[in-house]
């Protein structure tokens, strides 16, 4: 019978919220337009608020006898509920003595331990992060704690479990195993939770990885109770179910690395589809370029393109122009922002001019190969923090530049063919940097 | 309370305003609008993907299921908000506002401004979705009408709703019957203003444009001149107009170039442009097709004997049938043959026979019915009333066309002249090609025999031992190198190729027969097998176009869109023969009909193109839908009723068009800015179009300049000089080189007008090739003017315009006594007016400059190369080898002249000529 | 009381209402470009923006005429030896002459093995291509639809089997124009003998003659009349200019509103300057030892291939946007040992070369190499009159093709051909597609690169195709 009741209370609990607020609204009418008749209508619903939120209690302690519910979450809910049920009573008694500030102040307190209330339920049947979790971009990265599914999964670095595992389990089964609410006493936080596993038995059988409960429990048909995440909830991605396949079947590992584990074939794609490189154009953002000032540019000799039709990005190309000269270099300065890419190959660029260049922010492609640039050119080139690719072949650069150039994390592509770089700086900057593609056919 | 009571008009102002503006239009039922319009909308533009294939549902999204589209497909965002199409995700899409969602995807597929309002009309109507026969008893009420739509009857599509697709009625305005319609004189006096000018005036008023100053004489006479016989006037023909005062000065000239017969010439190319006509077959062989040049030569008497048209184009298409006895008339179904076309050993039989009927069917559409008809191949026309059905029907009358070079003796008029010279080398080349392939033979022959008598077996020749198994028979090839092998292939693709040009030479026609399928390999010559027996051949509509798939059988028909637009008593129901015999002469018959609308149309318009640079309707073999639409239809159906009432005559139509003041008006306009911003393409003809010379019109003209044009007529196809370089240069064919390009031996033989020249499909001439003369592949239906890099490089560097320059100065030299006489000379024969007086200075100037540097340097001598080393990897072994090709006509070569045959100074005068030749003054007609 | 209401949730509720009402608006202000079906460019030919993020910027085609056997290279059919020399016979309306009667199995004559770190297949000729194995993507996938050369050519170069349409250079020239103004933006490196089917394959067809394919002639004169004709010079050249600019300034005057008048002088000028900037461009004398022996320039058997790749990679360097390099002979219906095998050594060290020198260069990335013939080989030959013939005929269902840097997935082996190599049985594409992938790599979506001809919207594919997005990285 309790049970039977206990399931109404997130039916009930809406009841006086609702009257609670009602009767806040007709307050505050009352209060411009002074009318006996408004005063009375709020007292009606003070009272029914009162009631309803005491049934609504009584029901919610019914509901927490059930189980399933523990941790401070609950303790905060419970707590502000009968806060709400006792003060909606007591300012249905008292109303009438209290002073004009008096009312207010009563309201004040009253609505506060609604919310209260209001929200910790919320988070109790739908998670901690229910209401933030699909806000636009700022408000997520403002209120969330900034851990969503991680992509960039380098097989070199990536952890299985802290890096594949955990990312698709917070999102989907946390809401409802988790340290306040244990549904099924199964708690997914960490390594020691699963470990420990539910109220039935352990997840993982090595002998027998299959029949292991919690595969078992994701492959039952999605109408099946048993079933894995419940209906209605967010259902489980094909990728994530094999990814989770693959960590039981290299043994629920929680220490090792994805490159440690065998992957071939389709685990090897999901992988590799998984790890996009870092693409400074999603981050880069520049504001529009009017058209206007590509025509300047192409009339000035600067051959000057969109990277697409639609985007503001630019490439430039100066491949060939024997003296670039300062107002070539101040007419580019106009679209500083917008400048991702430029081509000086052949030209007669100078180290000075390179500085210039330098200053803007966003260049990712720099070619700057048969010039006569020197070390002193690459040196300014320190704080291009997005810049991915630099070409040097057949230039004067040489072994100075090199700590210079391993300086440029972002840097992915090196082309140093033909330089006065030695055999030996060209081991160092491999061993430096090992995924850096210097030209050589691997 | 009261605060209510002023919240409540607000809130019924917006109500209102909401509902108004959706009551503005009138009040279609929209039950009506889905079953009449959207409903066939959707069928024709999205089903293909959005529901016609249960399997394949693109963005889950099915059209034909309602509830899919109020929830929407895999997007999740309903596709149709009843009541409000801003918020209906199907409306956005259409709307192709954004790049990402635009539907259809293709850009060509997109909907008309009329189908979105319908469908926003619908969704705002609540967008019902009548049941099937709740639609059923709407559509029983066929005098619903939207906007200016019309239902049309044709011979039925694929699909019904394709059948009761709607139209714009002003879309199909080249299938509706031609009415004269009245001529708008206006302000004009009927008695002596210009039909013409009175149409044109009426609606270049209406725009309120002025008129451009007519032309000066001068100008005049060269544009008339170059326009009707593709030559420019010479000095004396100009200074004879400029004097004559006669008021008839005007139309005596346009009379004096009718009757030349270099008008048939200029006018014929224009055809021949139309007909893609080709001297050979293109493909892999490009085999020679020695009598096409026949077909040219009857294309020009054509235009010179002013035949009218109707019986030109039901001889090119029926001939045969009409007089099979009249060699004139099997030669004009060459027209038939004219695309490119091939059947080796590597190719499918029926595919090849496929290809032939779509080419043929589709030139006859675009040539004769502006409409090009390949578009109803696969499906029926997503744009015009052309069903596929109406495609295979015109198909089947070609079934039983198939291809013969019948005998037909030379008609008097044709020039069958010919130089012991070019005929001999051909003989002497055969034998060469034999005594050379007896040699190889031998040798192998010989290491034969020495292999039997090591085994102490009988000898036996070749064609014998063929049969025996392997190990009774000396190994393949035994005796012969790899080279010995390639060359072998080399000298029997010669023969076959000797073979074939040998026939150019006998009284045959680039003709067809009507039999059973015969389908022959394209390389020896095609003869009417005796008996003709063999099932009629049975057409049907093919699935896609693949003649692996077909899934109705046709009878032989017209366009019946044509049919069924016309009036009662305008109907020309033909019936058309579904036997082997006369199925094109009864589709000729309904072509050429007078009733009949297109052909007379077809005709006119491009008559009227190639005097203004652009056509009435600026795309003549497209009259459909995506065609231009006519600028002044009336005028064209004014020109096209006066064509047929005078017995269809070009001539006629020459002497109506350029007596017209729009004719003869000047290029610049004194309102420049008003008419450029007002009417951009001139499309109203407020002054008349400049254009560049045609490429063969650039080529005639210098030769023409110089003295060096053979004004010989017809016969057998010349070999002008080519740039040499292009010539040798080596032309892969199945299996081996084609022989190298060398031109005619005498300058007489060669300096022919261009339309002369021998047309190869993979060899075109360089210095024509680049002024845009149009491949042989596709029908042209107006030339284009581009002006590109490689122009200069023919003008300035290449060896004709030196050759022809140096020529005119020689006889310039010869003719008159000083510099300054023959710098005025060449300037008024070349610009085609008197030079001026700084002309004449700046012209002597470069002369003095450039004697003293033609005394100081003397010109190289170059000599002709006699033979050229051919060099390729034999296609069997892989193996390279090479061999000597001899250029027997360069052996024996007559040059033109040469600069080292000629003094300083006639060299500085040959260098001015040219840039005069290079300059725009020359280069562009005004 | 769950909230049970199927799939809808939360976030589809706001993100469908905040669709309609702001994208409406927002994207009506951006609708602003004209649509129209023309690109809407400046000059004909100057560079223009591609539609979506190119990954590849210029392209070399390597094309093998008369059709390589994907079998004897880079596809082994091991069950093919077991089936040597036994007879079948093939009868149907769908065959060509050449292609019915009685037949019998033909095995490779050359060995195979993997190679590079992602053990691709490869013949024993490929010596040096090993070397760049891990930089190749194979795609055994592709289908032609014609059993003829020069159809078959005009298909992978034009789209259409019936030559007359532009080629895949012209279009991408028409969508990007070229990065040098003074230089052709579609080159071609023909054989001393043209292609079967001959300039047709590198056509402008109906876009103007601006994207028309330029063929370098390997012998005598690079472009026809470049040079000007024995005993005028340079000093002749510029009096004769001069004088002409001058009288074509004057004819101006009187037609100031003929404004194709200043295009044709300017082009003069253009011509002139072009005429001494390309023979610097095709002069490879000027390079370095060590890199013409890279190419295997100056080796008999690799010299004339080896000069055409290597001017690909200064042509592309130099700006051209797209170069096609011929190499003829691969019709081996007999003698597939020698002529492949000869073939085979004369195009393997200058490829190899080419990967390594634009790679060193920094320009493989960005630079699409494509190697590929008309169509694939039969496993089968048939009977001829003079006894066994070891060689293949025409195959359109199965054929080998690979594609080098210009974002393609590198190292791997993509789509597959049965048993014996007869037919194309995973990831199957026809040949459209193939033409639509090479148009997306470079940024450009072949439903609108369009142009409007002869009643409709004609495109590259024909009537649309589908990305192969396997093939891209």
């Amino acid at each position: 019978m309790m049970d039977f009741l206990g399931a109404f209370h997130p039916l009930v609990l809406h009841i006086p919220i609702g009257a609670l607020l009602a009767a806040f609204l007709l307050e505050l009418i009352h209060h411009f337009r002074k009318s006996h008749a408004l005063d009375q209508a709020i007292k009606i619903l003070l009272g029914f608020t009162a009631i309803t939120a005491i049934v609504a209690a009584l029901f919610g302690y019914f509901l927490s006898q059930k189980g399933g519910y523990q941790g401070v979450t609950l303790q905060i809910h419970q707590w502000s509920g009968i806060g709400v049920a006792l003060l909606s009573t007591l300012f249905f008694l008292l109303k009438s003595r209290l002073s004009i500030q008096g009312v207010w102040i009563a309201w004040g307190i009253n609505l506060l331990v609604l919310t209260v209330a209001g929200h910790f339920g919320g988070s109790l049947t739908h998670g901690e992060d229910f209401l933030i979790r699909d806000a636009p971009g700022f408000i997520k990265t403002v209120f969330s704690s900034g851990d969503e599914v991680i992509t960039n999964i380098d097989p070199d670095s990536a952890m299985v479990f802290t890096d594949i595992i955990q990312p698709i389990v917070k999102e989907k089964c946390l809401s409802c195993h988790n340290e306040s609410k244990k549904q099924g006493s199964l708690d997914l936080r960490n390594e020691s939770t699963w470990r420990k596993g539910g109220k039935n038995s352990d997840l993982f059988d090595p002998e027998n990885i299959e029949q292991s409960l919690l595969l078992h429990r994701i492959f039952l048909p999605l109408d099946h109770e048993e079933h894995m995440p419940p209906e209605g909830q967010q259902q489980l991605i094909p990728t994530e179910v094999a990814m989770i396949e693959w960590w039981l079947e290299n043994g629920m590992s929680f220490d090792k690395k994805v490159g440690d584990l065998p992957s071939s074939g389709r685990i090897a794609q999901i992988l590799q589809s998984k790890f996009q490189p870092f693409d400074p154009f999603e981050v880069i953002t520049a504001g529009p370029i009017d058209e206007n000032v590509l025509d300047e540019f192409r009339s000035n000799g600067i051959t000057a393109l969109r990277i697409s039709q639609k985007s503001p990005l630019l490439e430039i190309r100066l491949a060939g122009v024997e003296t670039i000269g300062k107002d070539k270099i101040d007419l580019l300065k106009k679209a500083k922002e917008q400048i991702v890419r430029i081509d000086f190959h052949g030209s007669g660029i100078t180290d000075a001019e390179l500085k210039e260049i330098a200053s803007f922010p966003n260049l990712v492609h720099l070619s700057l190969h048969q010039t006569n640039i020197t070390n002193e050119g690459i040196e300014s080139l320190r704080d291009l923090k997005y810049l991915q690719h630099l070409n040097v072949h057949s230039t004067r650069v040489s072994d100075e530049s090199l700590n210079n150039l391993i300086a440029l994390d972002q840097l992915k592509s090196l082309y140093v063919w033909n330089t006065h770089f030695s055999s030996k700086a060209i081991e160092q900057l491999k061993s430096a940097r090992p995924g850096l593609d210097l030209g050589e056919v691997n | 309370m009261n605060i209510m009571v002023r919240i409540f008009p607000l809130f019924m102002l917006i109500l209102f305003f909401g509902c108004k503006e959706s009551s503005q239009k009138e009040a279609v039922d929209p039950e009506a609008l889905f079953a009449h319009e959207v409903k066939p909308i959707f069928e024709s533009k999205c089903i293909g993907c959005h529901g016609g294939d249960p399997k394949k549902i693109e963005g889950g999204l099915d059209l034909n299921n309602y509830e899919n589209l109020l929830a929407g497909g895999n997007s999740g965002k309903p596709a149709i908000v009843p009541g409000k199409s801003n918020e209906s995700l199907l409306y956005h899409s259409i709307l192709r506002v954004d790049d990402d969602l635009a539907m259809p995807p293709k850009d060509g597929d997109k909907l008309s401004e009329i189908d979105l309002q319908i469908i926003r009309d619908w969704i705002d109507g609540g967008a019902p979705w009548p049941s099937a026969e709740r639609i059923a008893e709407i559509k029983l009420d066929t005098a619903w009408e939207y906007g200016n739509r019309i239902r049309v009857k044709t011979s039925g599509g694929l699909s019904d709703t394709w059948d009761n697709r709607p139209y714009e009625k002003e879309n199909l305005w080249a299938y509706y019957p031609v009415e004269k319609p009245e001529i708008p004189w206006g302000e004009l006096d009927p008695q002596n203003d210009h039909p013409i000018d009175a149409f044109l005036a009426d609606k270049r008023e209406s725009e309120g444009l002025s008129q451009a100053p007519l032309a000066s004489d001068l100008v005049l006479i060269r544009r008339a001149t170059i326009d009707l016989i593709g030559l420019p006037p010479t000095i004396e023909e100009i200074e004879t107009f400029l004097q004559d005062k006669d008021p008839k000065a005007y139309q005596n000239l346009i009379e004096r170039l009718l009757a030349s017969p270099h008008y048939g010439e200029q006018w014929a190319r224009h055809w021949l442009d139309v007909a893609r006509y080709a001297d050979s077959g293109g493909f892999s062989n490009d085999y020679v097709r020695p009598n096409a040049w026949r077909y040219r030569d009857y294309v020009i008497r054509t235009f010179n004997d002013d035949k009218p048209y109707d019986q030109f184009v039901m001889e090119q298409l029926a001939g045969d049938e009409l007089d099979p006895e009249d060699p004139e008339m099997l030669i004009a179904t060459g027209f038939l043959r004219m695309g490119p076309w091939e059947h080796t050993a590597m190719s499918v039989a029926a595919e090849t026979r496929q290809f032939y009927l779509d080419d043929v069917t589709n030139i006859v559409g675009e040539a004769f019915l502006s409409t090009p008809l390949n578009c109803a191949k696969c499906h029926d026309h997503k744009y015009d009333p052309i069903p596929a059905r109406d495609y295979y029907s015109i198909q089947a009358v070609f079934a039983t066309t198939q291809f013969a070079e019948r005998p037909a003796p030379f008609l008097p008029e044709e020039n069958t002249e010919v130089t012991e010279f070019e005929k001999q080398r051909i003989v002497d080349w055969l034998n060469k090609t034999a005594e050379e392939q007896e040699l190889l033979s031998k040798k192998e022959e010989a290491a034969a025999k020495q292999w039997y008598k090591e085994r102490g077996l009988t000898y036996l020749p070749k064609r014998e031992r063929r049969k025996l198994p392997e190990d009774q028979q000396p190994p393949r090839y035994l005796g012969l190198t790899y080279e010995d092998l390639g060359y072998r292939k080399v000298l029997s693709k010669r023969k076959q190729l000797l073979r074939r040009q040998e026939e150019r030479f006998e009284p045959l026609a680039y003709s067809v027969y009507n039999g059973p399928v015969n389908v022959k390999n394209s390389q020896n010559r095609m003869t009417i097998p005796e008996k003709l027996n063999g099932e009629l051949p049975q057409s049907n509509i093919l699935a896609g176009g693949s003649v692996y798939a077909p899934i109705e059988p046709v009878e032989a028909g017209v366009m019946s869109i044509i049919e069924n637009l016309a009036p009662e008593k305008k109907q020309i129901n033909i019936d058309i023969s579904n036997s082997m015999e006369n199925r094109r002469l009864g589709f000729a018959k309904w072509l050429t009909h007078p009733d009949n609308p297109i052909m007379a149309r077809s005709m006119v318009n491009r008559i009227w193109q190639y005097h203004f640079g652009k056509g009435i309707c600026e795309t003549p073999n497209n009259f459909g839908n995506t065609g231009g639409k006519p600028s002044h239809p009336e005028l064209l159906d004014w020109l096209t009723a006066y064509f047929i009432e005078h017995d269809y005559s070009v001539k006629e139509m020459h002497r109506l068009i350029m007596t017209s003041e729009a004719y003869q008006l000047s290029s610049t306009h004194p309102e420049w800015s008003r008419v450029n911003e007002l009417d951009p393409n001139n499309e109203l003809l407020s002054y008349f179009n400049p254009r560049r010379m045609d490429a063969e019109e650039l080529k005639d003209a210098m030769l023409y300049i110089s003295g060096e044009l053979n004004p010989e007529m017809g016969g057998f196809p010349v070999r002008p000089e080519i740039n040499i370089e292009a010539a040798l240069q080596p032309r892969h064919i199945m299996g081996s080189i084609a022989p190298a390009y060398q031109p005619s031996r005498t300058p007489g033989e060669r300096n022919r007008r261009a339309i002369y020249a021998e047309r190869y499909r993979t060899l075109a001439d360089p210095s024509l090739e680049v002024f845009n003369q149009p491949g042989t592949d596709m029908s042209c239906e107006a030339r284009s003017e581009s002006t590109v890099t490689p122009q200069v490089f023919t003008m300035f560097n290449g060896q004709n315009v030196r050759t022809r320059s140096l020529v005119y100065a020689d006889r310039l030299m010869k003719d008159l006594e000083s510099h300054e006489a023959r710098v005025r000379e060449a300037i008024y024969a070349i610009y085609n007016r008197e030079a001026n007086a700084d002309e004449v200075s700046e012209g002597l100037n470069y002369m003095e400059k450039m004697t003293k540097y033609h005394s100081d340097n003397k010109p190289p001598k170059t000599e002709y190369p006699t033979e050229v080393e051919r060099e390729m990897f034999e296609e069997m072994t892989g193996e390279p080898f090479t061999y000597k090709e001899e250029l027997d006509i360069y052996q024996d070569y007559v040059p033109d002249l040469q600069p080292w045959q000629v003094d300083a100074s006639t060299r500085a005068l040959a260098d001015l000529i040219a840039v005069y030749f290079n300059s725009n003054e020359f280069v562009y007609v005004y | 009381m769950s909230t049970d209401h199927s799939n809808w949730n939360r976030r589809d509720f706001l993100y469908g209402l905040g669709l309609s009402i702001g994208a409406v608006a927002l994207s009506s202000l951006l609708a602003c470009d004209t649509k129209t079906g023309q690109l809407v460019s400046r000059g004909p030919l100057s560079p223009a923006s591609p539609m979506m993020r190119a990954k590849a910027k210029y392209c070399i085609f390597l094309t093998m005429e008369g059709g390589p056997s994907h079998i004897d290279t880079f596809d082994p059919k091991p069950a093919l030896d077991k089936y040597h020399l036994t007879r079948f016979q093939r009868q149907g309306e769908k065959f060509s002459a050449m292609s019915s009667g009685d037949r019998y199995f033909v095995r490779s004559p050359f060995s195979s093995r993997k190679v590079g770190k992602s053990g691709v297949d490869m013949s024993a000729p490929f010596v040096h291509l090993a070397d760049v194995a891990d930089e190749i993507c194979f795609y055994r996938g592709c289908q032609a639809e014609s059993v003829n050369h020069p159809t078959a050519m005009y298909h992978i170069n034009t789209g259409n089997q019936f030559g007359g349409e532009p080629a895949l250079g012209s279009w991408i020239s028409y969508g990007l124009g070229t990065m040098n103004e003074n230089l052709p933006a579609f080159v071609v490196l023909p054989e001393v003998a043209y292609p079967q089917g001959g300039p047709g394959n590198w056509s402008n067809g109906f876009l103007p003659s601006h994207y028309q394919g330029t063929p370098l002639r390997p012998e005598g004169s690079p472009i026809l009349n470049i040079n000007p004709p024995p005993g005028v010079s340079r000093y002749h050249q510029e009096e004769s200019l001069e004088l002409l600019q001058k009288l074509n300034r004057e004819h101006q005057q009187m037609h100031p509103n003929h404004d194709e008048l200043s295009a044709r002088i300017e082009n003069y000028e253009l011509a002139y300057r072009m005429q001494m900037e390309v023979p610097d461009v095709i002069d490879i004398e000027g390079e370095d030892e060590k890199t013409k022996e890279l190419y295997g320039v100056g080796q008999a058997e690799t010299d004339a291939f080896g000069r055409k790749c290597l001017l690909a990679r200064k042509l592309v360097e130099q700006g051209v946007r797209f170069v096609q390099v011929y190499s003829g002979g691969w019709d081996s219906h007999d003698f597939l040992e020698r002529a492949h095998g000869n073939l085979i050594t004369s195009i393997d060290k200058p490829i190899a070369g080419l990967i390594k020198d634009l790679k060193r260069r920094g320009m493989l990335d960005e630079t699409l190499i494509v190697w590929s013939g008309e169509f694939g080989r039969t496993a089968d030959n048939g009977v001829r009159e003079n006894g066994v013939a070891y060689g293949r005929d025409h195959n359109p269902d199965a054929m080998g093709m690979w594609f080098a840097g210009g974002g393609v997935k590198a190292g791997h082996i993509i789509g597959a051909t049965d048993e014996l190599g007869q037919e194309a049985i995973d990831v199957v594409h026809p040949l459209r597609d193939l033409h639509v992938t090479l148009l997306h790599l470079f940024g450009l979506d072949d439903n609108k690169l369009t142009y409007f001809h002869g009643g409709r919207h004609k495109q590259l594919s024909q009537f649309g195709g589908q990305v192969i997005k396997e093939v891209i990285a």
